[in-house]
């Protein structure tokens, strides 16, 4: 059945349709949450949240072929709750580590994976729903907008900033080549 | 390709590997939890009967609205009403100076102030209970009213109060007691009092606020009579009459203390005690009625006294009308519209005293009005300038007349009075 036909059921009081459709995207969601929130535990949390909301809410969803909008709206809106809520407690939250792969890159993977993990923790949380949503989860930027309530020129602004301080890392990081004797640039 | 390049096309999979980590292991969880949970109801959501995605939509290529503008224009709009709201709000007052609309009249009668309608002849009290309450004049925007009451225990002292045109608010104005011999009028601007304090000792000009309370003495070496003019067009000059090297002379005094002027030289004696005891200002402000010493009308001896009339500044002094067989002329007053003074006039050995009117500007003859009369008695004009209302007490009777300028027939108002009235200006 088609990712359609299991909203329609869901929103119908399916239980076992939503079940389909949560696990589907969990790993998805999870992902972008510990992304926005940098954080494990809140990540899980989150998205928690954002599914039990899914499965109260759903009949509130006219179009089912944007349920998966629909969905990450929700898991960001999640995030940015607890964000708050954490702000709120002035709780100083330990980061974990990120428990990922080691990528053998012969080029620069690794040095720019480590720069856009340390750019990414300078933004705020919803600087940082802004580049998970569009570049993670392929939003266009008037979905992003539409997903958190701000203009697109907004999104754009903090997209634009954010990639320049990211783009700044990396020029710093990189060493220039070094001149040819003869004048030439390799 | 550059290094900023190559992290905008390899930012997805950096992000996909920043995020990675174990698959959620809580869904279980999350599923025991939404099988319990019942979904919420379709028509709860307002995005089911109502056209959301019309309401929100952003309209593409429409220009912002200038929202700056509009703001700035809504809040001058709202100024504009505001302001209409507080003017609309505001009672329209009579000016300081000028014809005005009739209004009421104020009258003291038995210790207790009254007011009365000149058109219906219905009173009632304003100021009633046990102390003695006497001479009520209302401020010329017509708004309130001062007047004097008796110091209990003290009989030659009085205490100065003032209290609203509709009897609300009475307030004591002066501190201490006053000699009953003391003089008091509204300034013009309605929101100071003149007093002069003619007791035992020399007489001394105070302008009292009577919203502040506060008072300055303008002219401290002034030994100044009871009395004064208030110059037009605004008030803030005033011609008292004053005591110098002992002789009478008139004076121009600044009401804010800045000083004064001599209007007349210091040259009538004590004795002459009318000498500029009652003088009033022209309309315009350029001229000074005053009665003034002189020759009696026998030419034998001298005498008090004559109109006359001198410029402003001082210059040009001199007898305003000669009529043939008056031997008595003063206590001049002007009424509102300018057109005309007013006079009492005394004919020769008959001794009978009648009110005379004669066009300010000194243009024509002057005319009689009103009753005979075998003594002096207050008189003042109506707002309108139609009428003039004087104060007459016949031994039975102690009714106004109300007497026409321009000898027409003269009538007695319904109503008795004490000799303290006066007649309320209202915004024309």
């Amino acid at each position: 059945m088609d990712q359609r036909g299991l909203v329609e059921r869901a929103r119908g009081g399916d239980h076992d349709a939503f079940t389909v459709l949560a696990r589907d995207a969990a790993t998805r969601l999870e992902r972008a949450a510990r992304l926005i929130l940098r954080d494990p535990e809140l990540a899980r949390d989150a998205v928690q949240e954002a599914l039990i909301r899914a499965w109260r809410d759903l009949r509130g969803l006219r179009d089912p072929e944007r349920f998966d909008a629909w969905l990450h709206r929700l898991t960001v809106n999640a995030c940015l709750d607890i964000a708050r809520q954490r702000r709120r407690r002035v709780i100083e939250v330990e980061l974990d580590p990120i428990d990922a792969p080691v990528i053998v890159d012969p080029g620069h993977a690794v040095a720019d994976r480590e720069i856009v993990d340390a750019a990414l923790r300078r933004l705020d949380e919803s600087g940082r729903a802004i580049v998970v949503l569009h570049y993670y989860l392929g939003m266009p930027l008037t979905d992003v907008a539409a997903t958190l309530g701000i203009p697109t020129g907004t999104v754009k602004s903090r997209l634009h900033r954010a990639l320049g301080e990211m783009r700044a890392a990396v020029e710093i990081e990189t060493p220039s080549p070094s001149p040819i004797p003869g004048g030439q640039v390799a | 390709m550059t290094a900023s390049e190559r992290l905008e096309r390899n930012l997805p999979g950096i992000l996909d590997d920043l995020s990675a980590g174990p698959s959620p292991d809580f869904l279980d969880d999350v599923f025991a939890q939404t099988a319990r949970l019942r979904q919420r109801p379709g028509w709860t959501f307002p995005e089911r009967w109502l056209p959301m995605a019309d309401i929100a939509r952003t309209r593409a290529y429409t220009p912002a609205p200038p929202w700056r503008l509009i703001a700035v224009a809504l809040l001058l709009i709202a100024l504009v009403v505001a302001a209409l709201l507080v003017a609309g709000s505001q009672r329209r007052v009579a000016p300081p100076f000028g014809p005005a609309r009739n209004g009421e009249i104020v009258y003291d009668l038995a210790g207790d102030l009254y007011v009365a309608n000149p058109e219906t002849g219905e009173t009632h009290v304003l100021v009633g209970g046990p102390e003695t309450d006497s001479l009520p004049g209302y401020s010329p925007d017509g708004t309130r009213i001062a007047f004097m009451r008796d110091v209990e225990g003290r009989p030659d002292s009085v205490d100065y109060y003032i209290v609203n045109a509709d009897g609300s608010n009475l307030k004591k104005v002066t501190a201490l007691p006053m000699p009953r011999e003391a003089w008091a009028n509204w300034m013009p601007d309605s929101h100071r009092l003149a007093l002069i304090n003619v007791g035992s000792g020399p007489g001394r000009l105070e302008i009292l606020d009577v919203d502040s309370d506060t008072s300055i003495h303008p002219a401290p070496d002034l030994d100044v009579g009871a009395g004064a003019a208030f110059r037009p067009p605004n008030g803030e000059e005033l011609a008292v009459r004053a005591t110098v090297d002992g002789k009478y002379g008139v004076y121009a005094v600044k009401a804010d203390g800045s000083g004064y002027e001599q209007i007349l030289e210091p040259n009538v004696p004590l004795d002459m005690g009318f000498h500029a005891a009652n003088m009033v200002y022209s309309p315009d402000g350029e001229r000074l009625f005053y009665q003034s010493y002189s020759r009696s009308w026998d030419g034998q001896t001298d005498g008090c006294c004559q109109l006359w009339v001198v410029n402003a500044d001082g210059t040009n002094p001199h007898r305003f009308e000669s009529v043939g067989e008056a031997a008595w002329t003063g206590l001049p007053t002007v009424s509102p519209d300018g057109h005309w003074v007013s006079y009492w006039s005394v004919l020769g050995n008959s001794g009978n005293l009648q009110i005379r009117v004669a066009p300010a500007d000194g243009s024509g003859p002057s005319i009689a009005t009103g009753p005979a009369m075998s003594d002096f008695y207050p008189w003042l004009w109506s707002p309108d300038s139609s009428k003039i209302l004087m104060f007459l007490e016949d031994g039975s009777s102690t009714s106004a007349y109300l007497i026409d300028p321009e000898g027409g027939p003269y009538e007695q108002v319904p109503w008795k009075s004490g000799s303290g009235i006066d007649w309320q200006r209202l915004a024309p």
